[in-house]
């Protein structure tokens, strides 16, 4: 068994986690920005076990239309009835090329063929920063 | 007579460019129940049986499933414009650039009008301008 097993995860609920979902936290944190809280992020990962992997592949075709170096920052967002995870590519303000044009390179060349497996619990969408 | 939910697409051009966080997210929510309506529409006309709670993601949910590419770029853009309506009207927080989301969230609600339109073989719908 991991090492991992059992850990609990900083946070104001403090929940003792899967060794699973703990190391998967792990590893996407590499990658990832996760916004407090993160207990809802934690539980839309246990319902929808493809993200993971969703989340793990996505990175390189983000990379490629947006290019390298951007924060990835993941967060789990709920309305009455349902919730999503986010993920927003943050870009600068003086981001050079229309990132619409970058969100539709990303969608073409990876997500369209990918987006069956979110059961509809996925977005990736980008966020212009404020200029300072 | 069924209302068209092309005059809530109407109302959020109108109120684009008011001043004030409620107008700007009111445009975000508007922008979004008329393409999901509109989406709702055409996935019921091909037997989308998906009922409340929780319509909203298995709405989106089906046309990513969906075969026919067309119909999953409908899901992808459906959802992300659904994510900007939970922004806008259940997170207080501040919506970094506001007015930006806002143009975007119309520019892709008539992107969705021309896309179904294409699903329906149906001629563009005239666009709303700048």
């Amino acid at each position: 068994m991991s090492e991992l097993a059992n850990v609990p995860v900083a946070g104001p609920e403090n929940r003792v986690l899967s060794s699973t979902i703990a190391n998967q936290l792990l590893s996407l944190r590499k990658c990832y920005s996760i916004a407090d809280p993160t207990q809802p992020v934690i539980d839309l990962l246990d319902e929808q076990p493809a993200l993971y992997s969703l989340l793990s592949e996505a990175v390189m075709p983000i990379e490629k239309a947006f290019g390298e170096g951007h924060i990835l920052e993941m967060r789990a967002q709920f309305s009455d009835d349902d919730g999503l995870l986010k993920v927003t590519i943050q870009l600068p303000a003086d981001f050079g090329p229309d990132p619409e044009i970058g969100l539709e390179s990303f969608d073409r060349d990876w997500w369209l063929d990918n987006c069956h497996r979110s059961g509809g619990a996925l977005v990736f969408d980008y966020e212009i920063q404020d200029a300072v | 007579m069924p209302f068209d939910w092309r005059e809530f697409l109407l109302v959020a051009h109108a109120l684009r460019n008011q001043s004030g966080e409620g107008f700007q997210r009111t445009c975000l929510g508007r922008g979004y129940y008329f393409v999901y309506n509109l989406g709702l529409i055409r996935a019921r006309s091909m037997n989308f049986s998906g009922q409340i709670p929780g319509l909203h993601r298995k709405l989106w949910n089906w046309c990513q499933m969906h075969t026919d590419p067309l119909i999953r770029q409908m899901g992808v853009d459906g959802l992300r414009m659904h994510s900007l309506r939970i922004s806008a009207d259940y997170d207080g927080a501040s919506i970094p650039n506001l007015a930006r989301e806002v143009k975007t969230q119309l520019s892709r609600a008539e992107a969705f009008e021309r896309l179904t339109a294409q699903v329906n073989g149906q001629a563009p719908p005239v666009r709303l301008g700048p």
